[in-house]
């Protein structure tokens, strides 16, 4: 019933012996990936209130590098709490502004990685944060409070 | 591991494949052109989406969000129904104006955390995308000195109000390079008035070209045709300014790829139909309107 | 250009799916190239037996080829050239134009079909994708006239007599609606002399 006399697909390439090679961008491409903009060990930075040590490290132009994130994934979010190294010293401070977009409407992204310095008691070690902050970091609990008083401006 | 460069600009908050999907779409194409940018002031004088159609042409460029994903896999058309219904039922409570990426917009949500339970953010509109109820837009302005950028979606019950303070558009679908421009260039005051808009007046068009700023960038601004910025290819790093002309280049075959055109765009005859909810929505307001007076 | 709608009953999940590669690597202009290569067999021998993806890929393409080539014609520059590039062999572009556009022009869409082959392997599905209209005997056994068959005759026959014998009962029927008047009397008659029969 089904009749084998018409070609299958094999046989036509082989009818066509010299095809002429279409021209074709170079096998190897390039990256333009930009990362995953995670915040987690290694990321530098920027500190966003008028601490002095924070001042310091901003001015000298070596941004404030995360080692450690007190979360289960280690990888930080809007406020999640992270400890850095800040010219030569182990500072704790709290993610405030992130580069990743956030899929939550509302939630703002920022051109900076920002974040607020604290002390061992949770409380900031500045007097003022001059850049907004998002609104839901309100709705967090805990020592992240502290550091809203502060705050002047919400997004 | 090495991401899918799509994905990692999604994540980035570029969507770089609807710039290049749509190329041909508002700035080229003589339909935009005889839309947009004509003082068009009698309803009927613009032109059918289809010769022999009721639906104007203007509605691609007004209410895209009516029109469904091109990607099939995700097609349903009882469910896009569903969903135009929902929409119009959102707008009888909500108006949502007329705008275009570069226009300059306030929206105003109700948030649990604000003093007033409710927020304003001010901003241009460096974005529009997402089809049916996930329509969205991206705010972008320059607060403090922080560039902040918020995305709202349009049939969220808990956005308040949509206002355009200044219509206008821009050389490009997406403006995500402000980010490496100058603050000046994205900053919006906070008390800034509306500007209204005459009613068939065209949309006017914002020409101006950008400089970049020196390199880094957060993204290779230089591989996609982005008509609203400039640079200097030779200020580009070692190695780039090679790649950039392959890569501004298509493919000497993909004119003759028919089913990839197919592929990307909606058919007329569909996006007829799914315009038709919205325009006897439209025709009924208009009517009750003219009633009452 | 715009295109009209494919009125094919592909799934929208076979939308793209031949990767071709050179060497190793797929490339995009392979892709394009085995698409080409399949279309020209499929002009040309009008019915070709491949791998079912690759079967729901070309029908779209020649949907469409076809679709253009009707709608614009050989005068119209981006058909011819489109028609030139999918045509490797260029007589085939004549043909396209001076012997499909014609015969197509008479069906509606589509203008191609898909039949699924028996494999041996489940997990292989081939398929044999033809152009409608083409010279060859039909994939599927043409329907036969079985009314000549005895027991069709006899059946038939019956339906028939039933038919008759149904329409002989309800004109029975209103003719004795028809005359209603005479019918009493006569019974009643009729039961006296009954009556009278019995009394004797």
């Amino acid at each position: 019933m089904i009749s084998r006399v018409q070609p299958t697909f094999s046989s036509l390439l082989r009818s066509y012996p010299s095809v002429p090679f279409p021209p074709a961008l170079p096998a190897r491409t390039f990256s333009t990936t930009e990362g995953r903009l995670l915040i987690r060990h290694q990321t530098r930075m920027r500190v966003v209130d008028n601490s002095a040590i924070g001042q310091q490290c901003m001015a000298a132009g070596k941004w404030a590098k995360v080692f450690h994130v007190y979360n289960k994934r280690r990888v930080g979010t809007l406020g999640d709490k992270v400890m850095v190294a800040i010219m030569g010293q182990k500072k704790r401070g709290y993610i405030v502004g992130v580069v990743r977009r956030q899929m939550v409407p509302g939630v703002p992204t920022v051109d900076t990685n920002n974040l607020v310095l604290i002390d061992e008691s949770g409380a900031p070690l500045g007097t003022r944060i001059n850049v907004p902050i998002p609104m839901m970091l309100r709705s967090k609990k805990g020592d992240i409070a502290k550091i809203l008083s502060i705050a002047t401006r919400f997004v | 591991m090495a991401l899918s460069r799509k994905f990692a600009l999604r994540m980035a908050g570029v969507d770089i494949t609807r710039i290049t999907a749509r190329k041909e779409s508002i700035l080229a194409s003589k339909a935009a052109k005889t839309v947009l940018q004509k003082d068009i002031k009698d309803i009927e004088k613009i032109p059918p989406l289809r010769p022999g159609s009721e639906i104007p042409a203007s509605y691609k460029y007004i209410y895209p969000e009516f029109l469904a994903s091109t990607d099939m896999v995700r097609r349903n058309t009882l469910c896009e129904k569903l969903v135009r219904l929902d929409m119009l039922k959102r707008r009888t409570v909500l108006s949502i104006p007329e705008f275009y990426p570069g226009s300059i917009m306030a929206v105003t949500i109700s948030d649990p955390n604000a003093p007033n339970k409710l927020s304003r953010f001010v901003g241009i509109c460096i974005c529009r995308g997402g089809n049916g109820l996930n329509a969205f837009i991206i705010l972008r302005n320059v607060v403090d000195g922080l560039g902040v950028e918020i995305m709202y979606n349009l049939y969220n019950p808990t956005v308040r109000e949509i206002q355009v303070l200044r219509l206008e558009r821009r050389l490009d679908d997406q403006l995500f390079y402000l980010r490496d421009c100058a603050p000046e260039h994205s900053t919006v005051p906070f008390d800034l008035d509306v500007t209204p808009h005459p009613t068939g007046v065209a949309v006017p068009l914002n020409e101006t070209v950008l400089k970049l700023n020196p390199h880094p960038w957060k993204t290779r601004w230089e591989l996609y045709h982005f008509r609203g910025i400039t640079f200097d290819p030779k200020e580009l790093p070692l190695g780039r300014a090679k790649q950039l002309e392959k890569a501004l280049q298509p493919h000497e075959w993909v004119k003759f790829d028919i089913m990839k055109k197919y592929r990307n765009q909606i058919v007329l005859e569909d996006q007829e139909e799914m315009f038709k909810d919205i325009y006897q929505f439209n025709n009924a307001r208009l009517e009750k309107r003219r009633s009452r007076r | 250009m715009s295109y009209d709608k494919i009125r094919t009953l592909v799934p929208p999940k076979a939308w793209k799916h031949i990767k071709a590669t050179w060497g190793t690597v797929p490339t995009y202009a392979m892709r394009l190239e085995k698409i080409r290569q399949m279309m020209t067999g499929l002009f040309r021998y009008e019915r070709i037996e491949c791998h079912d993806k690759y079967g729901l890929e070309i029908q779209q393409y020649t949907e469409l080829l076809l679709q253009e080539a009707i709608k614009y014609g050989p005068r119209h520059k981006p058909t011819m050239e489109t028609v030139d590039f999918y045509m490797i062999e260029k007589d085939l572009v004549h043909k396209t134009f001076k012997l499909f556009v014609p015969r197509f022009a008479r069906f509606e869409p589509p203008y191609t079909k898909i039949h699924f082959i028996p494999t041996q392997n489940r997990e292989i599905k081939r398929v044999l994708l033809e152009l409608k209209g083409n010279p060859f005997p039909p994939v599927e056994p043409r329907p036969l006239d079985r009314k000549g068959s005895l027991v069709n005759i006899l059946l038939a026959e019956a339906k028939r007599d039933y038919v008759r014998q149904k329409v002989k009962a309800e004109s029975a029927k209103e003719e004795s609606r028809d005359a209603p008047v005479e019918e009493p009397v006569e019974a009643t008659q009729a039961k006296e002399t009954t009556e009278a029969i019995k009394e004797e």
